[in-house]
């Protein structure tokens, strides 16, 4: 049986996430400023503070709403394109754990599942179309493959990450459908999508903070 | 960066403070937000309440078409960003009466999504939400793919219109169908002449050079069809106005209010000269402007361009333009 994780123990892993997470907003910003308008860095900044400080106020111990809380927040501190569906992707991921005070790996998975489909249904992109779902689909697969043959911790974290990473590069060779990126002609090919590489940071964090807490 | 400002982060809200101070009358702040202003009188009893928002740097557009005959709330987002979901539900929560709330905004995936969280979030709160989303920049997406043109300044008639609807105190669904019908038969071209500064930016948001223009290009910058050496005024308004009638199409008989507004470091009277250009060209069509609205409606700060707005009227469209409205940003606003 493996470990759990209780909502200061799912606390801990979330602001240390963030934490890190913030400290690529520099090099996000300059990424973004290639194909987009530069503003992902900024979200990132925000939107990390943002879960570090909600974290820190919440009162309650249902890690579900303290999930979607995070979203709201997220999104009232940073309402661009990223940050509104990193938000969705939170209360998504919050609305499948209402009610739990602890959760184990398989609630990570839904929890996983519940952000791609948060961003799906906001966003209307697939995978496939130089957007952050490159890199979160793949890792979110990935993870629930490697638990079905091994409830092994640390090595689903590390499968997930190793996707996340191949699928953010993948963007280098994809046309854009979305957003600012997809009015250039070249839809642009060759530049890695700015969504994408924040989101691996972001899973990249995660998945450190979370083996270190129940790996 | 020459600019009457104190702080490029504080540019919105000391804006929104100066606002409040000029026409209190007018406008308040809602309780939950300061970024969501809502008609001082609100909620309107029975009427069917209409809000908006939109990233900050357009005025009048968004909060100026905040009024009697027009709309009810409006969420400020940062300069060319989309307001949070939380300003957009604090608008509605402000100025629904228990007739619902119609979203009526321009089509930018952030402002959309923002919208549709909000809705849901009304939901929540025993409000019922609906979304109309203006898309009327010809030069954004063909006409097969209407639904992804970006919402520019032709959304000043959906604002008109619906809220001159939602005073005769028809229900929501009724008043939505209003805006839908308006967006579907209202077509803009704008074109480009000099770029703008975000104050947070601090540099123009896009070059160009002293001889050219940039046909179609977005309210914040967006590239648009194609540039071009500088032409005269009338070789301007025949390219815009082409691409206009073709699109719907307008055609002979019909009936036509005109909107030519200026992107905001565009004089009056080279509006009126291109206007002068637009009316000729319509006769030439058969198409009869019924009322003509010239002036600044939706800006992009310094910007210099302009651009050129039809809606293909119907008698229950006149009655709905001709309706009393009134906010102190339209001071051209005549009946």
């Amino acid at each position: 049986m493996s470990k759990t994780l209780n909502t200061a123990g799912l606390k801990t892993v979330l602001n240390e996430t963030a934490a890190e997470w913030r400290t690529h907003s520099d090099t996000l910003q300059q990424l973004d400023s290639i194909l987009g308008d530069g503003d992902i860095g900024v979200t990132v900044d925000l939107g990390g503070k943002a879960i570090i400080d909600c974290v820190a106020a919440f009162a309650d111990d249902d890690i579900g709403k303290m999930l979607m809380k995070c979203g709201m927040s997220v999104n009232k501190a940073s309402p661009s394109t990223f940050g509104t569906l990193l938000a969705s992707a939170f209360m998504e991921a919050g609305k499948g754990l209402v009610g739990k005070k602890e959760i184990d790996v398989k609630d990570i998975a839904i929890a996983g599942q519940g952000a791609v489909d948060g961003i799906k249904k906001r966003g209307g992109a697939v995978v496939g179309e130089k957007t952050m779902l490159d890199s979160l689909v793949p890792a979110v697969e990935a993870f629930k493959q490697a638990l079905a043959n091994n409830p092994d911790v640390k090595g689903a974290v590390s499968a997930a990450t190793a996707a996340a990473k191949k699928g953010m590069e993948d963007t280098k060779n994809m046309k854009a459908k979305h957003s600012r990126a997809s009015y250039r002609p070249d839809g642009g090919i060759g530049v890695q999508d700015a969504g994408a590489t924040a989101m691996y940071y972001l899973i990249e964090a995660f998945g450190k903070n979370l083996a270190a807490q129940i790996g | 960066m020459k600019k009457f400002i104190n702080d490029p982060y504080k540019v919105v809200d000391e804006t929104i403070a100066g606002i409040l101070k000029a026409y209190p009358y007018h406008l308040r702040m809602a309780k939950e937000s300061s970024r969501a202003l809502v008609r001082a009188d609100a909620p309107v009893k029975g009427k069917v309440a209409i809000c908006t928002g939109g990233g900050s740097g357009h005025i009048p557009l968004f909060l100026g078409y905040v009024g009697p005959g027009m709309l009810d709330g409006v969420a400020v987002g940062n300069v060319f960003s989309s307001p949070s979901a939380d300003d957009m539900l604090a608008a509605a929560k402000e100025t629904n009466s228990g007739a619902g709330v119609l979203y009526l905004f321009g089509n930018y995936s952030g402002d959309k999504m923002n919208f549709e969280m909000a809705a849901e979030m009304a939901a929540v709160e025993g409000i019922t939400a609906k979304l109309s989303i203006a898309a009327d920049d010809v030069a954004s997406a063909p006409h097969a793919e209407k639904n992804r043109r970006r919402g520019i300044a032709g959304i000043f008639f959906a604002y008109k219109l619906t809220g001159a609807k939602a005073d005769t105190m028809a229900n929501l669904d009724e008043v939505k169908a209003t805006a839908d019908k308006v967006i579907e038969n209202t077509v803009t071209i704008g074109v480009a002449l000099s770029p703008c500064i975000i104050p947070a930016v601090g540099k123009p948001n896009f070059v160009i050079a002293d001889d050219e223009m940039e046909l179609g290009m977005g309210i914040h910058g967006e590239p648009g069809i194609e540039r071009t050496k500088l032409k005269t005024a009338d070789e301007v308004a025949a390219i815009m106005a082409d691409k206009v009638i073709k699109d719907l199409p307008f055609k002979a008989k019909d009936e036509v209010a005109v909107l030519v507004n200026g992107l905001g470091a565009t004089p009056p009277e080279e509006l009126f000269i291109l206007y002068s250009k637009f009316y000729d060209i319509l006769g030439a069509h058969g198409i009869k402007v019924y009322k003509a609205f010239i002036g600044e409606y939706a800006t992009s700060m310094e910007m210099a361009g302009a651009s050129f707005t039809l809606l293909k009227l119907n008698p229950e469209f006149k009655k709905l333009l001709d309706a009393p409205a009134f906010s102190p940003f339209l001071p051209q606003w005549r009946k």
